[in-house]
């Protein structure tokens, strides 16, 4: 006889979630208390909010070669590899562009009029001085690691708890999942319609991430215009997408999270070779005017709500 | 004979030895220059039978332009529109954009 235990708080500038199902609801709960407690020491290193974390010191000694902690290197290392899979699209070293866009504090924090007008100014990842150990960011370069601690930190939290029984984690949107509910062949995860009508589709998964990017999120409105935090690397600029979302699924949270943001960023007539580059991939894409369309395998874990069904 | 004479009879002689010398070497040098010289050894004309060299290869016609075909492992995927979405219950967990 397995227990349902369930925990939800903020942390990361989003809500959280761990589902787990355990043979004793007490030591459940206490596996979740632990993740909560890892995932919140996780904020405390990567959070560019936070002016003690490794991330704001790292960013403080431009120019000094940093040896930095084995979560940092993974994750930088990780960093980098994505930024050459994805021929330069996901590149962390956008941030001077993104405060620019005013997006310079927590977002609850966010004044709108205070993106500044002018050219891009960041430097590109691939810049980067790295030996797996020691980092030294060149002049001029600033990291966010917002957009893939997220799904890194789901990967990590899942593979903690998994130790106790199926389950799943919801970081924000960003969800991993092991193993299946008892007596159930998948979990079921739904997908947020951006204009805020009902569920777009309901998934079925077993294994594995789905994460979302979207221009719906996170934007504001100013004297600037309206800005959100997705920076197209190749403008400096919050991306003018065709797509106001795209739901991303793979094995690894980690990689649903990083092509998510890609494939939104991506012009449309490459979009397709860009998904084909990343093995495993599978996409949901939400237009901003038409209807959602996706790949064979995001359609085939679809649950068909022709026979109106309630999917739970 | 005294001293000067003895001096002056030893540098007579020095000199015309020194003169006999110069004018005995400078006639054997240019005498008989042959015989200082070395004899410039004279290689003997060969030749040597190398065996034929292959005809090249025939070659294909080179490919012209519109006759070039790229083919790729790379299957873009396609996309499908999703089909009906069920009614969701409440608490089940959403992917949202974030």
């Amino acid at each position: 006889m397995t227990e349902r235990v369930e925990r939800t708080f903020r942390a990361m500038g989003t809500s959280m979630r761990f589902i787990a199902y355990a043979a004793d609801a007490a030591g459940g709960q206490r596996a979740l208390e632990a993740a909560e407690e890892r995932t919140r020491s996780i904020e405390a290193r990567f959070s560019r909010f936070i002016a003690s974390s490794e991330l704001s010191r790292l960013n403080a000694f431009v120019g000094s070669p940093v040896a930095v902690s084995r979560d940092m290197a993974e994750v930088l290392g990780l960093a980098l590899e994505q930024h050459h899979a994805t021929g330069g699209l996901f590149d962390p070293a956008i941030l001077p562009d993104l405060e620019r866009a005013g997006y310079d504090r927590t977002f609850d924090e966010i004044d709108p009029d205070a993106a500044r007008p002018g050219p891009s100014a960041h430097a590109t990842f691939a810049d980067l001085e790295w030996d797996g150990r020691t980092v030294r960011t060149p002049h001029g370069m600033r990291i966010d690691l917002g957009g893939i601690v997220k799904g890194w930190t789901a990967d990590r939290i899942a593979d903690q708890l998994a130790r106790v029984g199926p389950v799943l984690v919801d970081l924000g949107g960003d969800i991993a999942v092991r193993g299946t509910p008892p007596g159930e062949s998948a979990w079921t995860v739904a997908v947020e319609d951006p204009a805020a009508g009902p569920a777009l589709a309901a998934l079925r998964v077993t294994t594995g991430a789905i994460a979302t990017s979207g221009t719906y999120r996170r934007r504001w409105t100013g004297a600037a215009g309206t800005m959100h935090h997705l920076i197209d690397p190749r403008t400096g600029r919050p991306a003018a997408s065709d797509l106001v979302a795209v739901v991303a699924l793979h094995p690894r949270a980690v990689i649903a999270d990083v092509w998510a943001k890609c494939v939104l960023l991506e012009r449309p007539q490459r979009r397709a070779a860009l998904i084909a580059a990343c093995p495993g991939l599978e996409v949901i894409l939400v237009p901003v005017s038409g209807i959602p369309v996706g790949t064979g395998g995001a359609l085939a874990r679809c649950i068909d709500g022709s026979a109106n069904g309630v999917a739970a | 004979m005294n001293k000067k004479e003895i001096g002056s009879a030893l540098r007579r002689g020095v000199l015309a030895g020194t003169i006999a010398g110069s004018v005995a070497g400078f006639a054997a040098f240019a005498v008989a220059p042959a015989n200082g010289d070395a004899k410039v050894p004279q290689i003997a004309p060969t030749s040597v039978d190398l065996p034929p060299v292959p005809p090249p290869p025939s070659l294909a016609p080179l490919p012209t332009v519109g006759s070039v075909q790229v083919t790729t492992s790379v299957t873009l995927p396609a996309f499908q529109p999703l089909p009906p979405a069920p009614a969701v219950a409440a608490g089940v967990p959403t992917t949202r954009g974030s």
